[in-house]
């Protein structure tokens, strides 16, 4: 018979108001394996915690229920108080009668008769439990960070500088993500690629950093501690090593594609820099659109490459990388706007994205700097924004803010006016979100100094009339229709996830929401670990965001690696699938069906038998549903706790 | 652009119901004419019923009655289709507005059915739920490669201009066969009539109508937006303009002589259902297309075309 304790929290108010705390204790004190049942205002405090040690060595306990909050909320504090107390800290069960019970109840009497029903399963479980003991693993020191925009950049840098090793894989020929393609940032209108094309170079400098760009990664294995990554290192087809980024075969390239960095308003030849500051300098072969690749004729580019550098045959290469831990900063892409067809962006010359703005006001895009209408390149006099294109939109799937477009939106016009003083500029918008520091005063500065027009009132849609564009509107405040004539309009578009993200996501096994962004594992108190140990996120990926949060979050994620990497050895919870080889038939049903890969063959008196990686489990169960002999259990949720509790479940109360 | 996997429902039979329309039928008996022509040309049959009403939008439209009062009127014109045992064919953005909505409306809320089919049994009529209502513009996409073999008088030289109207691609924004603000399913078929597309600012922008605005607003509401509309059409020295929906082509058509009667301003440009198009196209009496019955003359678009063909 075992002796378990049995503690009732009231959690303030917030169990007792619905539940008859008496009532509970009281039902819980006849079960036969209840030793004693004691309340609590607030289990979980210091005096609560106490009584618990006090009352496990009073009575000898050797198993515990509490009665109180969500397992995830706690789980982890009575872990530690029964292992204070010298009990194995898996020999103890939490009954939800908060967030299942007394928040979720109308009457006092079923939350009452519920959170009986709970302690009743959970007494009948912790009778079946067997102590474990938590698993130890070696760790790796060395980190890899997956995207190299700014989230990617700092993730790396703050890890490198605490003394780990980082591999940082971008997908495409440089770094710098979008925030290269940038031209000033909020609200102190910095210049983008001042302060970031340093920190690209300080990456590309610093010992402790491998970069690998036009590098994918392919799959990941492995666990907390011991991951063990697959990158492509696409085919360059210039050879790193010996290249100067002298530029001269961008120069007789006589190929044109329009370029992605400039957002389709320049064009750039088949061997190509992403932009002049690009890191590292030397240039990638677009093989797609590149003559020698289509048709085996012309090597321009090799001809005139004073270091030998360009190499056609080279091929992709597969390398295998063991780290300890991820962060991911993969960022985001931008809201595809000609799905509003009625602002005819795709249609409309002068109708341009946030994007291509930027670009268009940029030193080093493809007007030098110069606000120009892409149609005819004049200057414009009337300019339009428009915010929350393919945001707060549940008509478009996208019901969500994305955070930025406001505070962006107030930049460029407040930029339109310093290009072009006698503009006049409106701006249609929803809602201004300016919060964050110095943001409002930056929108006011726009409104009241810069003499910005915002107009409350979402377009419906735009007509051109000659060389003007026509955006017609609701004025919300003077409750009419308005109709305003501009030269050039930007849409704002918001901010998506990108489009692989999902295919990403479950490559590394991290969750995902339904637009796309990555999910962290808690959102107040858990914002960059992900269900993943040992994998964390930063940046947009997670979900929009400015730059200063996407920059805290790659720094809060550096501070979790090495956390980690600090370690010898780490800990890991023991609730995992076990083989009972004896009734194994080794069909391997349960590796078909391993999400994580933690299966794997093993042989057993001759015999072919099914092996659970401990480090590499998570628990999850699919195994164990899967098998058909009966041979794999979960740890903590055998088969025989889970039939215990259902049966206390329907057990009628002993009544004296 | 056109949505395929819309075009690729809609159903090509041999015959269908055809649901007149008030509008036209008082209006512009040209639309139904056109209409049968056309489809004895592609060798499908049409059938109508005497028994058929005005779909019912009239009373929600004009914001008589609650919007539930057109149901019964609604529901016994479906039971008629229903009856027929064919898909229907609307000649009016209103008309398939109604019949769809309505009937997506009980389709989803039985107690309401059951109600008025409690009306209905009055009448010795049930509605079951088992019709599809098509949109002319649907057909007449569906059907674009059968039509192209029955051009034989190409629209050559003429300078043709478009108008889709708010009901049909708006109301059905998810499910109709183009979108809404950049549809080009007409300027489709206009290229196989043999016809030159033109296009005005303000093409796709509302003819001004919404029962409402004209009956209640009237002026301050309602001519402000016709006049922009027909200024901008002017501008292009369009020969016909093709709608795709009688209440459409009343306001554009009628109100073109509204504006030259009050001498505010002199347009006309000739309005045309897209089957009236295609008839000219497939050598069809100008007579027999109802081109006579309009108020804005369709005279100089003829000689334009009798001089092309010379």
């Amino acid at each position: 018979m075992r002796k378990i304790g049995v503690f009732v929290c009231h959690c303030g108010t917030n169990i007792s108001s619905m539940v008859d705390i008496d009532r509970v204790i009281d039902s819980a004190n006849r079960l036969p394996d209840v030793a004693c049942a004691i309340d609590y205002q607030f289990t979980c405090s210091a005096p609560g915690q106490t009584q618990i040690r006090d009352t496990i060595k009073k009575y000898d306990l050797d198993g515990v229920v509490i009665a109180a909050c969500s397992p995830r909320m706690h789980e982890p504090t009575f872990r530690k108080t029964l292992r204070d107390a010298g009990l194995n800290p898996y020999m103890m069960e939490m009954a939800n009668i908060r967030e299942h019970t007394s928040w979720v109840a109308l009457s006092r009497d079923e939350a009452t008769a519920k959170a009986i029903d709970l302690v009743r399963m959970k007494v009948a479980k912790v009778a079946r439990l067997r102590p474990l003991e938590e698993i130890h693993l070696p760790v790796t020191r060395r980190a890899l960070v997956i995207g190299g925009g700014v989230a990617g950049i700092g993730a790396a840098l703050d890890i490198a500088d605490g003394g780990v090793d980082v591999i940082l894989v971008e997908r495409s020929p440089s770094l710098g993500g979008h925030m290269a393609q940038y031209d000033k940032t909020f609200p102190t209108l910095d210049c983008a690629s001042c302060i970031l094309t340093p920190k690209m170079v300080e990456v590309a400098s610093h010992p402790n950093i491998k970069l690998l760009t036009y590098s994918e990664v392919e799959k990941v294995t492995g666990f907390v501690g011991a991951y063990s990554v697959k990158v492509r290192k696409r085919a360059r087809s210039v050879n790193l090593e010996k290249c100067n980024g002298c530029g001269t075969c961008l120069e007789v390239c006589p190929v044109s594609v329009p370029s992605e960095f400039d957002a389709s308003l320049a064009e750039r030849s088949a061997i190509y820099r992403p932009f002049p500051q690009a890191v590292p300098a030397a240039p990638a072969i677009d093989r797609e659109s590149c003559i020698y690749f289509r048709t085996g004729k012309c090597r321009a580019c090799e001809k005139v490459c004073p270091a030998d550098a360009v190499d056609y045959a080279q091929e992709d290469e597969t390398v295998e990388v063991q780290v300890g831990a991820i962060v991911v900063a993969t960022g985001f892409h931008f809201f595809d706007a000609r799905k509003y067809t009625e602002y005819g962006y795709g249609s409309y010359k002068d109708v341009i994205s946030w994007l291509q703005f930027e670009r268009l006001t940029n030193a080093s895009g493809p007007t030098g700097g110069k606000l120009r209408r892409p149609s005819d390149g004049k200057e414009p006099k009337s300019i339009v924004f428009i915010h929350c294109v393919g945001s707060r939109d549940p008509s478009k799937g996208f019901p969500y803010c994305s955070r930025i477009c406001c505070m962006a939106t107030a930049k460029h016009a407040v930029i339109t006016r310093s290009k072009i003083p006698d503009a006049r500029i409106y701006s249609f918008y929803i809602d201004i979100r300016a919060a964050g520091k110095g943001y409002e005063e930056f929108v006011r500065r726009a409104i009241e100094k810069e003499d910005v027009q915002f107009i409350k009132g979402r377009p419906s849609r735009i007509v051109q009339r000659d060389d003007k564009l026509l955006v017609r509107s609701e004025d919300a405040f003077l409750g009419r229709q308005i109709e305003v004539e501009a030269d050039m309009v930007i849409l704002t578009n918001g901010a998506a996830a990108q489009n692989d993200a999902a295919e990403l996501a479950q490559m590394l096994g991290i969750g995902y929401d339904q637009y796309g962004f990555f999910s962290e594992l808690h959102p107040k108190l858990r914002p960059v670990e992900t269900n993943r140990a040992g994998i964390f996120l930063a940046g947009m990926c997670q979900g929009p965001k400015d730059i200063p949060e996407s920059v805290a979050q790659a720094s809060a994620s550096a501070a979790k690696v090495l956390g980690i990497l600090s370690r010898d050895q780490i800990a890991r919870e023991p609730v995992i699938a076990e083989v009972d080889r004896g009734r194994c038939t080794g069909c391997m049903d349960c590796m078909e069906v391993c999400f994580f890969t933690a299966v794997e063959e093993d042989e057993f008196m001759g015999r072919k038998v099914a092996k659970v990686l401990q480090g590499v489990c998570q628990g999850c169960g699919a195994c164990v549903a899967q098998c058909s002999s009966g041979a794999m259990e979960l740890c903590a949720f055998s088969d025989e706790q889970i039939h215990a509790e259902i049966t206390a479940l329907f057990a009628v109360e002993v009544t004296e | 652009m056109p949505r395929t996997e819309v075009l690729e429902k809609v159903p090509i039979d041999d015959s269908y119901f055809l649901f007149r329309s008030c509008v036209s039928s008082s209006k512009y008996p040209g639309i139904e004419t056109s209409t049968e022509e056309v489809f004895a040309r592609l060798g499908i049959e049409l059938e109508d019923s005497p028994e058929q009403s005005c779909c019912g939008g009239f009373i929600t439209f004009t914001s008589l009655a609650e919007v539930t009062a057109s149901l019964p009127a609604v529901a016994r014109n479906l039971s008629i289709i229903e009856e027929s045992g064919k898909n229907a064919l609307t000649m009016c953005n209103g008309c398939h507005m109604f019949l769809t909505e309505f009937g997506h409306f009980m389709d989803h809320n039985p107690d309401i059915t059951n109600k008025v089919n409690e009306m209905l049994g009055m009448l010795g009529r049930e509605y079951k739920g088992s019709s599809h209502v098509l949109h002319m513009l649907e057909a007449v996409a569906g059907l674009k490669e059968r039509i192209k073999e029955q051009i034989t008088n190409p629209l050559k030289g003429l300078r043709v201009a478009t108008h889709y109207g708010c009901h049909y691609l708006y109301g059905f924004k998810h499910d109709a066969v183009d979108d809404p603000y950049m549809p080009t399913v007409l300027e489709e078929l206009i290229d196989i009539a043999g016809a030159e597309n033109v296009t005005y600012p303000e093409a796709r922008t509302c003819c001004g109508s919404g029962l409402t605005q004209i009956i209640i607003h009237k002026e301050e509401m309602s001519l402000p937006f016709l006049k922009r509309k027909l200024d901008s059409l002017k501008k292009i020295e369009a020969d016909a303009l093709i709608v795709v929906c009688p209440y459409c082509m009343t306001i554009l058509d009628r109100g073109q002589f509204k504006m030259e009667e009050r001498g505010i301003e002199e347009y006309g440009v000739p309005v045309l259902y897209i089957n009236q198009l295609l008839g000219l196209a497939m050598g069809i009496d100008p007579v027999k297309l109802g081109l006579e019955a309009h108020i804005t003359p369709v005279k100089r678009l003829l000689e334009k075309l009798e001089a092309s063909n010379a």
